[in-house]
């Protein structure tokens, strides 16, 4: 044994004034009677103690000195002597969402940490040691360090994570950490549930499994979607896996914002996916939660050729995979004006989409009055100032504000277009025929979505304090444009978009990814510095707001890694209260562990060390030194009561 | 205040409660055996040349002609006693036990000056230390009240034998004696009142006690200071030795009130926690019942 704090021993000293008070100890209390007659009587068979009968106890002054010698040995921090010189470990602990199934000894992540705990608490003196946390992704909650407790502080402050595991960056960073320490070490405490063949040829790698198969069922995916063709009709996609050798019964239930929609008896085979779709028609969009209930397995003919688990005891070990939630947006009603001299395409354009309430004007109003909650459709006549709002500007034939034309270029070839934006979605340009384009030059720099092959924008977008405008400045009546399938889809993208409801990938993410979530504000982005965000636990987050420099009531929130599963929400407008599903302003985000690789219980990786054995690292006694000097204090201190209260003479 | 000024009014209460609890029969108005001049008749015995013949049956001679001279049951006033233990072992803790020792004989006193009977008070410790003459008449109860109140207990030791000796070299008339003591007493109290019961007195034992004296509730190392003798015992006293005391104690309490049993004589023993009005009232209604 040898000791990190020896200093401290040198409080072995007050030994020598605890003896010395012994010895003379403090003046007795006097305590007068009225007479010793009967006290002669009892010390006639026990005498009274004398001067030199004050070690009459000697056990009592050996307790208090060996309390002092224990607890200046624990002062000291002794440590167990060890074979292994000082040398670097980096402790990386898996934390995916599989690392929260249960196993006999309870949940893996809980083993795992445990073993790190033991691990830590017999590193030999002088060894440095790093924490880090992995999912997917890799956080150092511990740099290099010798103290002990803050190295054990890091691993009990760890969280789990429902984002899938893949623990390559981890690995990268732990070799960083360690750097060119010829005896570094990098443990991986883990259940193995991912795919990784090359973690095995690190010489510096070691992997403690602390998982055994396991059974489970869940959800691998959770999406809903609207028809682009068809804004009214929306559709909930629900993948199960059954990642066991038995045969997995299981109720599947769907809610649409709490309302009990569908309930689905679901028995799958083992190693069994199976995808269900829900269709929905309505405006009106919501929160979808599937959750699997009633869950059995059972034989299967072929399961008395799995060793590893047993059927009778198998139960489905990972919970948070049983449910999943996916947020449908609302489609509201959109009112357009369309302003055009007469073009019967575009009108039925407009009216083919079951969203639009639609007007239809020949001339601009009188006394340029544009009514303020409509988006404007403006074809061939243009006014000389573009009306407020959102704009849609077709085949544009004279000037405005905005731009100038200086003519026409005929004959235009496609070549690009933004395909990631939400206009130019679906959007191809490529076989219609364009015999003519405006040529226009802008009084603003725009955003060209799709341009010719020369750079003349064919689809471009003007960002004005007052409004979105979208220009389109193909000659509609020369070209097949409006015969083509892509026109209303073109229409119905740029409507959706100048609406603020154009982003249908936003129903789920999975667990631990980032994403930018646009927010519509009550007051300028610049008032508001931060938004609040409520994870499915309710953990209150502040998260910084990107201003719209186009839109000053909108704003983007950027938000992750988000590690939990479940619907988190956002209060956009910096509000102190925490934000609630009930509420009209709060932002839903759902999330959902949506892996079949975490679904999968059963550990693919090979282990370099089985979990018996246990590191050379941990020492036999299991707990540090200081540990055992505590308890024996504990110990001697209620022998010296007992020997002070003098209870055992007979 | 050893005497509080409601004490008066407290022992004048008590006065008339003896009369009517005891109706003559604890201290005032005892007749003696003697015959004299009395007012009672008590029989006849054969006349005598030379006696009076004022007390000649004169009756008796005219119907048998017999020379008979009346008796007459002589009545004498009782002399009480009150021996009081000042030794310093009746001064522990609040002293409270000497103070009641001196309530209870102020109380006793002005019951037995009220009935005309004659009182004295001894302050014994190791003998005799001082003595409240002989007296009666009720007017003599603040005097005697003025010299209790000058008693202190700081007396070394207490030998109730040897203070028994000292009040019968001064020959006292026999009377009702009422011990007022701890009776703490190395020596042993027995053989102090064996001598006052041989020289005929009546006898009345009033044992009290300190709550600590009963119980110490001393635990672990301590000096045991004596407080008559001054002797120190250095000792680490356990709940064990605690046990062994109380049952000390409580055989000592009942050593005591087996001497009385045995010898026909009042015993009260009382904590210092009751009143002394009280006490007196129990050892009144005792008394009556007995």
């Amino acid at each position: 044994m040898t000791f990190l704090v020896p200093t401290a021993l040198a409080l072995a000293a007050f030994a020598l004034p605890i003896t010395v008070l012994y010895i003379l100890k403090l003046r007795m209390r006097q305590v007068p009677v009225s007479s010793d007659l009967f006290w002669q009587q009892i010390f006639q068979a026990r005498p009274p103690r004398s001067f030199w009968n004050r070690f009459r106890h000697p056990l009592s002054w050996l307790a208090q000195l060996l309390i002092l010698l224990t607890i200046v040995a624990a002062a000291g921090d002794p440590r167990w002597l060890s074979d292994s010189p000082p040398h670097s470990l980096v402790l990386i602990i898996d934390v995916s969402a599989s690392m929260q199934a249960t196993e006999a000894g309870g949940q893996r992540l809980t083993l795992a940490t445990n073993q790190a705990h033991r691990i830590i608490n017999g590193l030999p003196p002088g060894s440095q040691a790093a924490v880090i946390a992995a999912d997917h992704r890799a956080e150092v909650v511990c740099g290099m360090t010798d103290h002990i407790p803050d190295l054990l502080r890091a691993v009990s402050g760890i969280q789990p994570s429902a984002a899938p595991g893949s623990p390559e960056l981890a690995i990268r960073a732990a070799a960083e950490l360690l750097g060119q320490t010829p005896a570094g070490e990098i443990i991986l405490l883990t259940d193995r549930c991912f795919d990784s063949p090359g973690l095995t040829d690190n010489p510096r790698l070691t992997i403690l499994s602390i998982a055994t198969p396991r059974s489970n069922i869940g959800i691998t995916n959770c999406q809903s979607l609207r028809n682009p063709d068809d804004p009214l009709a929306a559709e909930l996609l629900i993948a199960v896996t059954n990642s066991s050798p038995h045969i997995a019964e299981a109720t599947l239930e769907l809610r649409i914002s709490g309302t009990l929609s569908s309930v689905l008896r679901l028995k799958l085979s083992p190693n069994e996916s199976t995808t269900r779709s829900f269709p929905r028609v309505g405006p009106s969009g919501g929160i979808w939660q599937a959750e699997l209930k009633n869950i059995r397995f059972s034989a299967d003919s072929d399961a008395s050729a799995l060793p590893q688990d047993d059927t009778a005891s198998a139960t489905d070990a990972l919970t948070i995979d049983n449910s999943a939630v996916a947020i449908l947006p609302d489609a509201p009603r959109q009112r357009v004006l369309l302003v055009s001299p007469g073009s019967l395409f575009v009108q039925k354009v407009l009216e083919a989409d079951p969203l639009t309430e639609l007007t239809v004007l020949q001339q601009p109003p009188p006394d340029n009055a544009w009514p303020q909650d409509h988006t404007v459709v403006l074809h061939e006549t243009i006014p000389r100032q573009l009306p407020g709002g959102p704009v849609i500007v077709l085949d544009p034939r004279n000037d405005c504000d905005a731009w100038n034309i200086r003519g026409t270029r005929e004959n235009p070839l496609p070549a690009q277009s933004v395909e990631t934006h939400p206009i130019t979605r679906n959007f191809r340009l490529d076989d219609v025929l364009i015999p003519a384009a405006s040529e226009l030059e802008f009084t603003q720099q725009p955003r060209i979505l799709a341009a010719a092959e020369d750079g003349l924008p064919l689809c471009c977008l003007l960002q004005r304090p007052q409004g979105q405008v979208v220009v389109i400045p193909l000659h509609l009546t020369q070209s097949d444009l409006a015969f083509r399938t892509v026109f209303p889809i073109l229409m119905s993208n740029t409507l959706r978009w100048l609406a603020g409801h154009s982003d249908p990938t936003a129903s789920a993410l999975q667990a631990g990814q980032q994403t930018a979530v646009p927010l519509p504000l009550t007051a300028p982005a610049t008032s508001i510095p931060n938004s609040l965000l409520r994870s499915p636990a309710g953990k209150l987050t502040r998260i910084p707001l990107v201003p719209d420099t186009a839109a000053p009531l909108s704003a983007t929130a950027l938000t992750g890694p988000l590690r939990e599963a479940g619907l988190w929400l956002i209060e956009p407008n910096g509000s102190n209260a925490p934000p609630n599903a009930d509420s009209t302003s709060a932002v839903p985000i759902a999330v959902n562990v949506a892996s079949s690789m975490e679904t999968d219980l059963r550990p693919r990786l090979s282990a370099r060390m089985s979990p018996e054995s246990p590191p050379k690292a941990v020492p036999a006694a299991g707990r540090p030194p200081w540990f055992w000097l505590c308890l024996a204090t504990v110990l001697l201190l209620a022998s010296e009561w007992f020997l002070y209260q003098r209870r055992w003479i007979t | 205040m050893l005497f509080p000024p409601d004490f008066l009014t407290r022992l004048e209460y008590l006065s008339i409660m003896s009369k009517r609890v005891f109706r003559g029969q604890l201290l005032a108005q005892r007749r003696t055996r003697q015959t004299g001049a009395g007012i009672e008749f008590a029989d006849h015995r054969e006349y005598s040349p030379g006696e009076d013949l004022r007390y000649l049956d004169w009756n008796i001679y005219a119907r048998h002609g017999d020379l008979l001279i009346r008796r007459f049951q002589e009545e004498q006033d009782l002399h009480l006693w009150l021996l009081l233990d000042c030794s310093n072992s009746m001064n522990l803790a609040d002293g409270r036990k000497f103070e009641l020792a001196r309530q209870l004989a102020a109380a006793l006193a002005w019951i037995a000056l009220a009935d005309l009977d004659r009182i004295s008070v001894l302050a014994c410790a190791a003998g005799v230390v001082e003595q409240f003459p002989l007296t009666r008449g009720r007017e003599r109860i603040l005097p005697l009240m003025q010299f209790l109140e000058r008693l202190t207990a700081s007396r070394p030791q207490t030998s109730l034998l040897e203070s028994v000796r000292q009040f019968l070299h001064r020959r006292p008339r026999p009377g009702l004696a009422v011990i007022l003591s701890d009776l703490f007493d190395t020596a042993g109290f027995e053989a102090g009142l064996d001598q006052l019961r041989f020289s005929g007195f009546d006898l009345h034992v009033i044992q009290l006690h300190h709550p600590l004296d009963a119980d110490p509730a001393i635990l672990g190392d301590a000096e045991l200071v004596d407080m008559e003798t001054g002797t120190i015992l250095q000792t680490t006293i356990t709940e064990q030795m605690l046990i062994e005391y109380r049952r000390l104690f409580s055989q000592h309490q009942e050593a005591v009130r087996s001497y009385c049993a045995r010898y026909n004589l009042g015993c009260t023993q009382s904590s210092t926690q009751v009143q002394f009005d009280s006490l007196v009232m129990a050892m009144m209604k005792q008394s009556a019942t007995s």
